[in-house]
């Protein structure tokens, strides 16, 4: 298995002089095709800079992301962002769906943006590995939290990412349903050789990847090379 | 227990208030439109007012609340010290008629007046040219130069005059004159008190105190203009003053005081007139719609941005009434700012607009004056309030009723799509997603649409109003030739009345065949033909007026006027007969059992005879005003050459007052043949001669006939339709004009409100951009979806715009103009249809523009996070 994400002294500066914020100073890290990764540190520790990074939301001050071997900073605005429905599937704490469309379209959306040609097998395993078969026509607010990140999940994977990235996936879920999802996206990682990489502050949460690095005040601690 | 909190709310009102620039920065600007458009109505509507009375007031000769008319000095001076009377004129006639041959287009008339009468004719005088010798006199200018006499003081003023009925020449020396008011054609000549004791033996002939001379305006009689406190039931206050000093306003009684009020009041009948009452309370309503469309929009869109906030106070403590006070106080601060502005551009609006349609109208030249009436701003200071309290209540009882769990979660449309699911695997697609976006507050998108569709509906209505105002229609009230020639007299209403008020005959009644010989030389000459009229000297005789007093077939006819015209107890009464060349009588409009050919045939004979019946201003004759019925006899008699001739009717001809009448009123009027007409009466009868020219010689006609009875035949005078044309084009521009603004204005309101909810609709969902960004939306596509939703916007109001606007002008507008005689309606579409694109336009740029202008600034990230 090859390094499917790779990141070379990455690093993210806020503000100027005496004030400047090093959110990410000089990362490397390097991602093994279908692995589960996780990456935990508390609040302000630079998790989340480093997931904009690693998802092309957010240009580095300096270093390098390679994604599939691909300096994925090159890229132009709207290439970066096509890059990003073709290649990276989001996850986020706060689900982000979109209320006037029903499940079915939200999982949709990234392939009709994309004007992409639709694997329907591919669509309908994702939405009954992740229990959504009865719920395909409601809309978002007729869901409950657990469900629509079930749905955020399914819209992550439908377009065949190469990286999922979740950030906090289950920060507003409460623990008996965070294991439930979390444990739906683990099983749909490993049927479908998905690479995934979330990030959390619960350890409880992180011990369910396949490797887990801790971040501190913008570097990594442990475990930055895989095993 | 009360808590002081007062003070609180305000200061967090205030806070949050200052918060909201760009909400704020709409809301004024909607809420000065609304007091634009509630001023500038108002400055409109009370400066026409205003400028037709004073106008009319003008035309009448005085600006009086009302009128005593035919006084003597005794009753004057009772009369004068009433509590209810503010102000009184005093005019004496001296005069019953002035003769001299230079005032005959003119009617000039002479009087002694005070210095209140003169202010209220309008008459400006220096002290020092006021007549105070016996022999002063002071003058108009138009007067003046119609003499020939130079504007100059000390000249001599010679005049002929009657004085009760006898004739007088008197030399005067010009002491004062003014200029002229062109909207009158009335001199007036103005003598000393003195003269008036030099020659008080002139009105000693007639007693004005006796009820038989209390209609006439002889020399010697006092006619008051008076003014009361205000012009509200002006005629219950002059009976008032009439009964208070022991007269009676009842003709029949022996201290019988004639007196009427000035027409040019509107008010003395406006509150009795339901269809402009009707109209005005609609504009009101329209425009607190459209005021209450905009501002209820944009308080609704920014209590749901803030909604959080207000979920927020509520979790800390304050009450549903604080919420409310507090939304009422932001309104109130924004009206506050908002309403100035709005009555300052609003009076600007209206004092440019009043002038102009002034000088449209027929009274022309002149501007119309806006006055300051403090009226006018606080009514529409108190409508604009009024609306913007009525458009905050709504979002205000929102914010006071969130709960704060739900403030939390609250997002735009998520109350609305709870039950339903949404049964579509294509949402997706930009154009879809764009569509579905719209329903999300389907009640702010139906109030965006009605609101842009509101303007192009009312201008369509205007527009198919105007066209539909029917020149021909219009024109055949006034003429149904293109040139009406006639003596001045006869267009001054004093067709065969002598200048001594006797009934007799006299020549320069008639048209001269001279000037008809010129005119059918005229290049372009088509066709002509004579309207012959008799009204001094056939009788109607021997015929039974019993059934018009019972009143058995119908008829209403009041008894007393009946006698009036019936000359003796034979049953004589005065009637009027006309005659009419064969092109007249072609054009008449009769109604008969009979066809056209036989009533040609019929007439021709010499047996027959058409009833002459008023027509009402769209030609229809007026049933209750017939006198006979068909195949009645009728026996005619020729007072002065004792010929008798009996006739049965056979139909009633339309009389139209511009074309075919002495343009004086009779209970019975005859028409015949022209030929069969001088059988009976003297042929020299000729009342007017009517012709047609050839397309293109209108003007050069017009031309040469004002030339001609300027300088060859100064008698003469003519009615031309090119110049009623001209009225009538002005009349439709004056709507044009008023519904334009009015649509523009509204239009204004409609482009401000999707503005503003494009804009708030972007804003509010920044983040939820943002997140279409995060999984793949590109900026292009982003534009593409907030484009789409301002297409269909454009769209949505297209429809509304086609049906609204064709059923407003089938329903509304169609039924309006049925009611006016002067138009036939036409549906028109092209301004509906011309809309269309730009109201695309529109839904492509102004969401184009907004989202580029907001798109800017901050990375993904920082946007994803705003809102949290």
């Amino acid at each position: 298995m090859g390094k499917i994400l790779e990141t070379k002294e990455l690093k993210k500066y806020y503000g100027s002089g005496a004030g400047i914020v090093r959110a990410l100073d000089g990362v490397n890290l390097s991602v093994e095709e279908g692995e589960f990764l996780s990456i935990v540190g508390t609040s302000g520790s630079g998790k989340s800079t480093l997931l904009h990074m690693l998802g092309g939301l957010d240009r580095p001050t300096d270093g390098k992301v390679y994604v599939g071997g691909e300096d994925i900073f090159k890229l132009k605005e709207d290439e970066l962002t096509i890059f990003r429905r073709r290649k990276i599937g989001f996850v986020f704490q706060s689900y982000n769906l979109i209320p006037v469309l029903n499940v079915y379209e939200n999982i949709m959306l990234p392939i009709e943006l994309d004007g992409g040609k639709i694997d329907k097998d591919h669509v309908t395993k994702i939405i009954h590995v992740l229990g959504l078969t009865e719920k395909i026509y409601s809309l978002p607010s007729q869901l409950s939290g657990g469900q629509q990140q079930r749905v955020a999940i399914a819209r992550a994977l439908a377009a065949k990412p190469v990286i999922l990235l979740a950030d906090e996936p289950t920060g507003n879920l409460d623990s008996k349903t965070s294991q439930d999802v979390l444990g739906l996206m683990k099983v749909t990682g490993e049927q479908f050789g998905q690479t995934i990489v979330m990030i959390t502050h619960n350890e409880e949460i992180a011990q369910l990847a396949d490797r887990m690095i801790r971040i501190e005040d913008g570097q990594i601690k442990k475990g930055g090379d895989p095993a | 227990m009360r808590v002081k909190n007062k003070k609180a709310i305000r200061n967090l009102s205030d806070k949050s208030f200052r918060a909201a620039g760009l909400r704020n920065g709409i809301a004024m600007a909607a809420i000065a439109l609304t007091a634009i458009l509630f001023t500038s109505l108002f400055t409109i509507g009370f400066g026409l007012i205003d400028s037709f009375q004073y106008m009319t007031a003008r035309q009448a000769g005085g600006d009086g609340h009302g009128a005593f008319k035919y006084l003597t000095q005794e009753e004057y001076e009772k009369i004068k010290s009433h509590p209810l009377i503010k102000k009184i004129t005093y005019n004496r006639n001296v005069a019953d008629s002035v003769d001299n041959p230079a005032f005959l287009k003119r009617h000039v008339e002479l009087y002694q007046m005070d210095e209140a009468a003169r202010e209220s004719s309008f008459i400006n005088l220096p002290d020092s040219q006021i007549p105070k010798k016996a022999d002063d006199i002071a003058m108009d200018t138009k007067s003046l130069d119609l003499l020939g006499i130079p504007h100059e003081i000390g000249r001599k003023v010679t005049l002929s005059f009657t004085v009760q009925g006898k004739k007088v020449e008197r030399e005067f020396t010009l002491c004062g004159f003014w200029e002229s008011d062109p909207l009158l054609n009335v001199g007036f000549g103005l003598v000393s008190p003195a003269y008036c004791e030099t020659y008080a033996s002139d009105f000693e002939g007639i007693d004005f105190s006796l009820p038989e001379n209390a209609s006439s305006a002889l020399a010697g009689a006092i006619n008051s203009y008076v003014f009361f406190s205000n012009t509200f039931q002006i005629q219950e206050k002059l009976n008032q003053v009439l009964s208070d000093c022991g007269y009676s306003s009842d003709p029949q009684d022996s201290n019988f005081i004639d007196s009427n009020a000035n027409w040019s009041y509107l008010s003395s009948g406006f509150d009795k007139d339901p269809t402009a009452m009707a109209a005005v309370l609609g504009i009101l309503f329209l425009i607190t719609l459209t005021g209450y469309l905009i501002i209820y929009n944009i308080f609704q869109i920014s209590v749901i941005q803030d909604i959080r906030f207000y979920g927020l106070l509520k979790t800390i403590g304050t009450t549903r009434k604080q919420i409310k006070t507090l939304i009422q106080h932001q309104a109130f601060l924004l009206s506050i700012v908002g309403i100035p502005i709005g009555l300052i551009f609003g009076f600007l609006i209206g004092k440019a607009i009043v002038p102009k349609l002034m000088v449209m109208t027929s009274f022309g030249l002149e501007g119309g004056k806006v006055s300051f009436n403090p009226v006018i701003f606080i009514g529409a200071a108190l409508f604009t309030l009024l609306t913007v309290l009525i458009s905050v209540r709504k979002p205000a009882k929102i914010a006071a009723k969130v709960s704060p769990v739900e403030a939390v979660r609250y997002t735009e449309g998520s109350r609305y799509n709870r039950k339903r699911k949404k049964k579509s695997t294509d949402g997706g697609k930009i154009y879809k997603m764009a569509f579905s976006n719209l329903g999300r507050n389907k009640k702010k998108t139906f109030f965006v649409l009605l609101s842009m569709s509101l303007s192009v509906i009312l201008l369509n209505s205007v527009l198919t109003f105007t066209k539909s105002f029917d020149i021909d229609k219009y024109m055949s009230n006034f003429s149904d030739t293109d040139f009406l020639i006639g003596r001045a007299k006869y267009f001054n209403n004093e067709y065969e009345i002598t200048d001594d008020n006797t009934m007799e005959t006299d020549d320069d009644s008639y048209v001269t065949p001279s000037f008809i010989k010129e005119v059918q030389k005229l290049d372009g000459f088509l066709e002509g033909g004579s309207w012959y009229c008799d009204c001094s000297s056939i009788q109607l005789t021997n015929y039974d007026f019993h059934g018009y007093e019972k009143d058995e077939y119908g008829y209403k006819v009041q008894q007393n006027a009946i006698e009036n015209y019936i000359a003796d107890k034979n049953g004589n009464a005065g009637v009027d007969v006309y005659g009419a060349d064969p092109m007249c009588l072609d054009g008449l409009d009769i109604i008969s059992d009979y066809s056209e050919k036989e009533i040609k045939r019929m007439l021709a004979s010499g047996h027959s005879i058409l009833e002459g019946v008023d027509a009402d201003e769209g030609g229809t004759i007026e049933n209750s005003k017939k006198m006979h019925q068909i195949g009645d006899t009728v026996v005619l008699k020729n007072t002065e050459n004792g010929i008798r001739k009996s006739y049965e009717v056979i139909g009633y001809a339309a009389m139209k007052y511009y074309t075919n009448t002495c343009r004086r009123g009779t209970f019975f009027s005859y028409y015949l043949p022209a030929k069969e007409f001088q059988t009976i009466c003297d042929k020299k009868k000729i009342m007017t001669y009517a012709f047609n020219v050839e397309e293109g010689a209108q003007k050069e006609a017009a031309a040469f006939l004002k030339d001609y009875t300027d300088t060859e035949e100064p008698t003469m005078s003519y009615e031309a339709k090119l110049e009623k044309k001209e009225e009538f084009k002005q009349l439709k521009m004056i709507f044009v004009l008023v519904g334009g603004s009015l649509s523009l204005i509204i239009g204004l309101i409609g482009i401000l409100n999707f503005v503003n909810s494009i804009l708030t609709g972007l804003i509010t969902r920044r983040r939820e951009f943002a997140m279409l960004e995060s999984v793949g939306m590109t900026k292009k596509q982003l534009t593409l979806l907030v484009v789409s939703e301002g297409i269909y916007y454009g769209v949505g109001t297209a429809i509304l715009v086609l049906t609204g606007g064709i059923g407003m002008s089938i329903f509304a507008v169609r039924i309006l103009t049925k009611n006016l005689w002067f138009c036939s309606y036409r549906l028109l579409l092209w301004p509906l249809f011309a809309a269309i694109p730009i109201l695309l336009l529109l839904g492509i740029f102004v969401p184009c523009f907004a989202w580029n202008a907001l798109s800017k600034g901050g990375s993904l990230v920082e946007r994803m996070r705003a809102a949290e």
